[in-house]
């Protein structure tokens, strides 16, 4: 899987100023940033990326409701979905996975490590 | 002539003295053996209430012991304690009481024995709670079999309470026989004493000396009674009392005489005229009983008898006899109070109390079950449990008067309240034997509060751990970036304290983790994700993670697995238990020591997973310490190495979840072995609980008893039931709340017709939609035109036919609706082709999209459905219908390839198929298709599923 473009989603923009910076470590990657799931569908739909990293908790839409528009829509359900997310317990993981999920990275992440752990999640997709 | 009729007057006199003699003898004798009978009595008495004050205590014993279990709390230990203390001398008490009865003896020394068990148990899951925790404690009780121990305690407490009232019935009748007796002799000695007297009268003249001997006997008589003896002359005032009234009225003779009987015999009930009660000329007044009082101001209560003394017409006054029956008096109203004391506290206590009789029916209630349920106390008694409780099923209550089921403590349902509104209860049955005869009582409690309290906890919990994590992510993230450099190069100084703060957040992470783990172990919702995997991977994962940390303190890690046979299980859970175990030996044991990580099966069936170290031990008096909640040994040295003071307690929950159990040997100054113990292969997943919102029934049917079973069969339905028996009520009911899925309704009612109630519910906006379901006597169904009768049942009812007309009275109208989900255009005309016969309506989606809005819209009776369709995919499209009012249509699953078991799960919706594309014959597709349409719609008569032109 080839990966260009990655739209970050998180409504808080400490959260987002970090990853940001970890995701460096991977200079290939474009990383555009988006602080709700309406602007990110907004983002996605307009240009679509290769990568969604998406928030779990975010006010007004969700992390659930933004997937489940995400993968609704033609020109965005091919698009691998991370969720980044502070709820993990072992039920809900599974229903994000169930829904579709690429996969699921917790927080607190590190940043050090986010890039390496990203392309872990991927390369464990049965596509590639 | 004079000397001979001398002769015959003493041979009378002498005569006449000694039948009053014999009388009065034998009347002693008779009030001594009364005395005895109602000794006996009392003492029967004494010995069932003895009885009830033990099974008291065992109760509060063990309820003192469940709150300390539950709660930690040791103010629970005190009533505990205090029962404890007092059971042994209750039980002795007993025996000592009815060491005259063999074989009431040898019972006590059985009960004597069970209790000692019972005790031991309590004291031994008390000992388990303070030494391993509530969890344990509660894995114990659940095996433990105390609850049948109890039982046993209440059986043979019953059966002895059953012998001591058939001796008490005995010995009740032989006092009142006694009584009787006493009574019909006393009279006769009444009688015998006025004759003779009449007699002594007429003789007077005749012999002085004779006379005055006789007087002289008869004083004896007198004088040994223990009954009052009062006599007065014909205008009522006291001429003579004997000494045993003397004593009872504190009176001596000489002042009684020529006082009036009223003045001596004072009788101070004031509920009737008694003012001269002995006295009546013409005839016997006997077995009066009144309280009066005597000289001394003392009350008491007598039983008395008068009989008037007639010389031929003329009236010459009375005998009255009169005996102290204060005691037996005293304990009937002892008995009354105590009885009016119990119905005090059941009246007024909080929760609803309430007992049933046979097949359900209530017989009493207290004030908080009518305020409960809203109904007056007339309305609850004689109602069928099950109308109050439809989740507690009437053939249950039916076992537990067979004894079949013991007894229900804490369960938590649903009740439905007079207004059809539900209620969260916690109900607590149990059996109280009494005699021949079982009764069952029941508790409720609200919990309405409760159950809000433990969401709000819930949400509180799961916010708190959002929001703690949202500026730890943040907080950390800086942290690693300055460590790794992403900020310039810092200087060593600023490194080490970057690191420092990193370590600590880390910590952090992991506290709020474990604590929100301890927060699910605690209310229950630990859960585990079984899946098979082998020991030897749990022991790879376990050192793979530790490396870092291994290899910082230059540990060195020996495995020795016996052999690695593959278990169900949390692999993840797992291997946080050793992580846990080999950090904890990591971090407690010198550099460059040996370590020891085992796998061994010290049983055929049980797996041991098992961590040595040569660090220093741990103390024996820390040993029963290490597995509770935050219990760092010593709490410097746990916070330098980086611990939770969970951990442990983490772990134990985790194994014992597992159905396995924890230890630690260790030797201080030798190290420790911690282990734990996995059963292979008998891990059993929890079964996650069903949200369902559950759908209302309204039974609108005058027959209680049918009531109950449509109860039963409709919550099996996944129905939730209110009753109703009248058109008032119902009427009522469906004004005042939001429409029922579907009305069940009699058409012959006491107060009206059921045809009329439907077409009222016609003219109602809400109602008009609402499915009606006819139950009727009668034969014929009857062409009505109203548009929301589906369907009509004859009585008596087959529960089969009911749950199939359910079911299609709550589908919407129409033909069968199949929704055809496959994006192969070639294989939706094969399918299409194969259904042609059917009468039926089919809707096609080409992708996932597609079938979801047509789902929503269409309310499909079947799916069938390919899984490798566009996005969202065949699995996707399962997840989202399950979330919805979707999840129980049935469904089939219709693949190119076979599924596994585990991928099948996934797939599941309602009534669930799987068919194979490359092995399905047109015919085997089609009897599925119906097979999964007509368990739908099987009782629609008028609609077959067959067009009449098909083959």
């Amino acid at each position: 899987m080839n990966i260009e473009k990655v739209l970050l989603v998180d409504d808080d923009k400490n959260i987002r100023l970090i990853a940001q910076i970890g995701l460096e470590d991977t200079p290939d990657w474009i990383v555009t940033t988006a602080e709700s799931g309406a602007e990110a569908i907004a983002k996605a739909t307009a240009d679509p990326p290769d990568l969604i990293l998406l928030d779990m908790m975010m006010p007004d839409m969700d992390g659930k409701s933004t997937l489940v528009k995400l993968r609704a829509n033609a020109s965005t359900s091919h698009i691998p979905i991370i969720f980044m997310t502070a709820k993990v317990q072992t039920q809900e993981l599974e229903s994000y996975l169930a829904l579709g999920a690429a996969g699921v990275i917790s927080k607190p992440f590190d940043p050090i490590t986010l890039s390496a752990d990203i392309k872990r999640v991927l390369s464990s997709l049965p596509d590639s | 002539m004079k000397s001979s009729f001398n002769l015959f007057m003493v041979a009378g006199l002498v005569l006449m003295m000694s039948v009053v003699a014999l009388i009065g003898i034998n009347n002693r004798k008779q009030m001594e053996e009364l005395t005895a009978a109602r000794t006996w009595v009392t003492h029967t008495h004494e010995v069932i209430s003895a009885l009830y004050k033990l099974r008291a205590t065992i109760d509060e014993a063990e309820a003192g012991q469940r709150g300390y279990l539950v709660t930690n709390d040791l103010n629970y230990l005190e009533p505990y304690n205090e029962a404890k203390s007092k059971v042994e001398d209750l039980v002795e008490h007993l025996i000592a009481l009815t060491v005259d009865n063999p074989q009431q003896t040898n019972r006590f020394k059985v009960l004597r024995q069970l209790i000692k068990s019972k005790f031991d148990l309590l004291e031994e899951l008390i000992q388990i709670q303070r030494k391993a925790g509530f969890e344990a404690a509660r894995v114990r009780v659940l095996n433990n079999g105390g609850r049948a121990q109890m039982e046993n305690i209440r059986n043979k407490i019953a059966e002895i309470v059953e012998d001591e009232n058939i001796l008490l019935r005995e010995r009740t009748e032989k006092v009142e026989d006694h009584l009787r007796r006493a009574s019909n002799q006393l009279l006769m000695f009444t009688v015998a004493a006025a004759i003779f007297q009449s007699i002594l009268a007429i003789l007077g003249a005749v012999s002085l000396k004779s006379r005055q001997r006789a007087l002289a006997k008869l004083r004896a008589v007198l004088n040994s009674m223990d009954e009052g003896l009062i006599q007065t002359d014909s205008s009522g005032n006291v001429s003579y009392i004997n000494p045993a009234a003397e004593r009872m009225l504190a009176l001596t003779k000489q002042k009684a005489r020529g006082l009036a009987l009223s003045e001596v015999f004072k009788i101070v009930d004031d509920s009737e005229d008694k003012s001269e009660p002995m006295i009546n000329r013409e005839q016997l007044v006997r077995g009066n009983e009144g309280q009066i009082i005597n000289f001394d101001g003392a009350r008491m209560f007598v039983q008395y008898t008068g009989a008037p003394i007639n010389d031929g017409n003329a009236y010459e006054g009375a005998v009255i006899s009169f005996q102290d029956i204060t005691e037996v008096h005293q304990s009937e109203l002892e008995l009354a109070e105590r009885e009016a004391r119990i119905t005090a506290i059941v009246d007024f206590a909080a929760d609803g109390i309430f007992t049933v009789a046979g097949e359900g029916v209530i017989e009493t209630a207290n004030r908080a079950a009518h305020h409960l349920f809203g109904y007056s106390s007339s309305e609850l008694i004689g109602m069928n449990i099950s109308s109050l409780l439809p989740e507690f099923a009437l053939g249950k209550t039916s076992e537990l008067h067979t004894g079949e089921r013991t007894i229900s403590a804490g369960l938590e349902l649903n009740g439905i309240s007079k207004n059809g509104k539900q209620i969260p209860i916690e109900l607590t049955m149990s059996i109280v034997n009494l005699g021949n005869r079982n009764i069952v009582t029941g508790i409720v409690r609200d919990i309405a509060e409760r159950k809000e309290v433990e969401r709000r906890v819930s949400e509180f919990y799961s916010t708190v751990s959002h929001e703690l994590r949202t500026p730890l992510t943040s907080i950390r993230g800086s942290l690693g970036l300055l460590e790794g450099g992403r900020a310039g190069t810092l200087s060593e100084r600023a490194t080490q304290l970057v690191i420092i703060a990193r370590l600590e957040s880390d910590r952090l992470i992991r506290l709020i983790n474990d604590i929100l783990d301890i927060r699910k172990i605690e209310a229950g919702k630990f859960e585990l994700n079984v899946k098979e995997f082998s020991p030897d991977q749990i022991i790879r994962q376990t050192v793979d993670a530790m490396a870092s940390l291994i290899s910082e303190h230059d540990i060195q890690i020996k495995t020795e697995i016996a052999k690695s046979l593959p278990m169900k299980g949390d692999p993840d859970r797992i291997v946080q238990v050793l992580t846990n175990l080999l950090s904890n030996a990591i971090k407690f044991s010198p550099r460059d020591s040996e370590m020891v990580l085992a796998v061994d099966y010290p049983s055929e069936n049980l797996c041991r997973f098992s961590v040595t170290d040569r660090g220093n031990g741990i103390a024996p008096e820390h040993v029963h310490k290490l597995f509770g909640l935050f219990q760092q040994l010593d709490a410097s040295d746990s916070r330098s190495k980086g611990g939770t003071g969970l951990g442990l307690a983490i772990s134990k929950a985790i194994v014992e979840q597992h159905g396995g159990n924890i230890f630690v040997d260790t030797q201080l100054g030798h190290g420790s072995t911690f282990s734990f113990t996995l059963p292979v292969d008998t891990v059993q997943p929890q079964i996650v609980k069903q949200t369902n919102k559950q759908k209302i029934a309204l039974i609108i049917e005058d027959d209680r008893q049918l009531c109950a079973i449509l109860t039963d069969v409709l919550q099996e339905q996944g129905f939730t039931s209110i009753s109703k028996h009248d058109v008032a009520d119902s009427k009522e009911f469906l004004l005042n709340q939001s429409a029922p899925d579907v009305i069940l309704l009699d058409i012959g009612l006491p107060d009206g017709n059921g045809f009329e109630l439907m077409e009222w519910c016609g003219g109602i906006e809400n109602l008009k939609g609402v499915p009606v379901v006819v139950l009727s006597g009668g034969s014929e169904a009857q062409s009505l035109g109203a548009p929301m009768l589906v369907s009509w049942l004859k009585k008596p009812i087959d529960s089969n036919v009911l749950e199939a007309t359910l079911r299609s009275a709550c589908r919407r109208a129409g033909v069968p609706r199949i929704l055809l989900v496959e994006d192969d255009v070639n294989t939706r005309q094969v399918v299409k082709h194969y259904l042609e016969g059917m009468n039926i309506e089919c809707f096609e989606a080409g992708d996932g999209t597609t079938a979801l809005e047509l789902a929503d819209q269409k309310e499909p009776d079947l799916i069938i459905l390919d899984l490798a369709i566009p996005i969202p995919d065949g699995y996707d499209v399962v997840s989202i219908l399950r979330l919805n009012e979707l999840r129980h249509t049935p469904m089939l699953v219709y693949s190119a390839t076979d599924l596994s078991s585990q991928e099948k799960e996934k797939l599941t919706l309602g009534l669930t198929a799987y068919l194979v594309k490359s092995r399905t014959s047109e015919s085997e597709f089609l009897s599925t298709v119906k097979g999964l349409l007509q368990s739908l719609i099987s009782n629609l008569d008028n609609q077959t599923l067959v067009k009449e032109d098909a083959e």
